[in-house]
């Protein structure tokens, strides 16, 4: 549905894509990175937002720069706090150019996809930070475009809003394409079918979630916790686990010490696997 | 129908918007009637050069200065950029001629009531599109609606007079009526106006990360 071409954005002497390609299916895919690895450069540059020093972008109907196929939620939303909901969306189908006849029904049906409309007359700016992320997502939703990207979705939302909204996008239409970009691997187990990951402006890695997490395979395991500043520096304490009672390291590391148990690879260990070039 | 994009962006300004049409649309003309009415006839023309050369212009600035502030420096304004890749002079003029509406008021008690030229409204109407123009232009240029809107004022307050007067001097020269004087004046205001709108447009094109 999108088809993006050897990428490459270059800031000065900066490189921040080293040419990316990929194809974008209907499905969720998930764009992993740490912070700083290109992945809002990316999503900028695939939707005309910023031009890309070189490389190639096709949207939906084979077109470059035409966006109305296109739904964006930008890592930052929280604008027009004046207006009532309702006012919002009508002003994001007039940019969006919505045949006026069809604007009541589609704000209508966005706010009842993201659960608000008791709140279509509610002035956005008394909403909950979580809330208006959602006026945003019914936003994307107007007109019903079928891609959706949205970047870094769930920043700054407390868990109860993260629920609702891995809810929300598990239950949009699987005829669309929407590409979620975040550093939260569980956000991605959770809704995700496809991942990519992106690292120093390049597609380190990219396949379904098992894929990824696969590639930890033979890397995974757990640790006596006590005893991991007894091994080599070559491995990676990825977090810490209770197997049987007893407290364990989860460990990534290129090869087994006495008294590493394996363990199952995780997305997160691929991604993990990937970020720390143990891959 | 279809609002139009401008009431819209206007919505958004809340109340603050209402400060022209308060200050331009109300108080200046009520304050011309009193004036009008007072017994020192040496205050007609002060009040009326302040208006129109400094008040009304100043107030120009206002609107543009408000109604791109979400797009150049709010929580959406990527968002914003996304959805309306076109530049935005043309909601700046449409604010800029709604403004120029507004003068009706004044324009109708000045004219019937104060000895106000005709010509004089003319410059009136080009300076307010020229401050209009300044303001979207330097918004965008500078990225703060609140910087174009001191810059503005500071240009209405400092450059404006200076440079009517050297204009108004050199078509004087050429022209043995005042009245083409005035006219040259307005055609200056006229073109740097659409110099700037298109610098303007050119500029809200780019988005800034």
């Amino acid at each position: 549905m999108i088809q993006v071409r050897d990428l490459k954005k270059a800031y000065g002497r900066v490189r921040a894509l080293k040419g990316v390609s990929f194809s974008l299916q209907p499905g969720v895919t998930g764009l992993l990175g740490p912070n700083g690895a290109g992945k809002t450069t990316l999503l900028r540059c695939m939707l005309g937002i910023i031009r890309p020093t070189s490389g190639d972008v096709r949207l939906p109907d084979g077109s470059r720069g035409q966006h109305r196929e296109v739904g964006y939620l930008p890592q930052r939303f929280g604008l027009l706090r004046e207006l009532t909901v309702h006012e919002a969306l009508a002003y994001f189908a007039a940019l969006k150019e919505m045949p006026p006849d069809d604007v009541e029904a589609a704000i209508d049906e966005a706010l009842r996809e993201v659960n608000l409309l008791d709140r279509k007359s509610t002035q956005v700016g008394a909403l909950s930070g979580g809330m208006i992320r959602r006026v945003g997502v019914a936003a994307t939703l107007l007109g019903c475009p079928t891609v959706l990207v949205f970047d870094e979705p769930t920043a700054g939302l407390d868990p109860e809003e993260r629920v609702r909204f891995k809810r929300l996008v598990a239950s949009l239409s699987p005829a669309r394409a929407v590409l979620i970009s975040t550093h939260i691997v569980e956000d991605i187990v959770a809704l995700a079918s496809r991942v990519m990951v992106l690292d120093g402006g390049e597609v380190r890695a990219s396949g379904t979630l098992e894929e990824v997490a696969n590639l930890a395979r033979g890397k995974c395991y757990f640790a006596p916790p006590g005893r991991v500043n007894e091994y080599s520096a070559d491995y990676f304490i990825d977090g810490y686990a209770e197997v049987d009672g007893q407290s364990f390291a989860k460990v990534l590391s290129p090869r087994p010490y006495e008294g590493f148990t394996p363990r199952t690879p995780s997305v997160e260990d691929g991604y993990l696997c990937v970020t720390r070039g143990m891959v | 129908m279809r609002r139009p994009l401008v009431w819209h962006v206007m919505s958004n300004a809340g109340g603050y918007g209402l400060v022209p049409p308060i200050a331009v649309g109300l108080l200046l003309p009520m304050g011309l009637l009193l004036v009008e009415r007072s017994r020192i006839p040496q205050l007609k023309p002060v009040y009326l050069d302040y208006a129109v050369r400094l008040l009304i212009p100043a107030f120009a600035a206002w609107w543009p200065s408000l109604a791109f502030k979400e797009r150049i420096e709010g929580n959406g304004r990527e968002l914003l950029y996304f959805l309306r890749r076109k530049g935005e002079s043309v909601t700046a003029l449409l604010i800029g001629l709604v403004y120029c509406l507004m003068l009706i008021p004044f324009a109708s008690v000045a004219l019937t009531r104060a000895q106000f030229a005709p010509t004089s409204l003319y410059l009136l109407i080009a300076r307010c599109l020229f401050v209009t123009a300044l303001t979207f232009f330097a918004a965008f240029a500078l990225q703060s609606g609140v910087l174009a809107l001191v810059l503005t004022v500071a240009v209405n307050l400092v450059v404006m007079s200076p440079m009517e007067n050297a204009i108004d001097t050199s078509a004087l020269v050429s022209s043995t009526t005042g009245v083409g004087s005035a006219y040259a004046v307005g055609a200056v205001y006229v073109l740097l106006s659409a110099g700037l709108f298109c610098l303007g447009e050119m500029r809200s094109r780019r988005f800034t990360p």
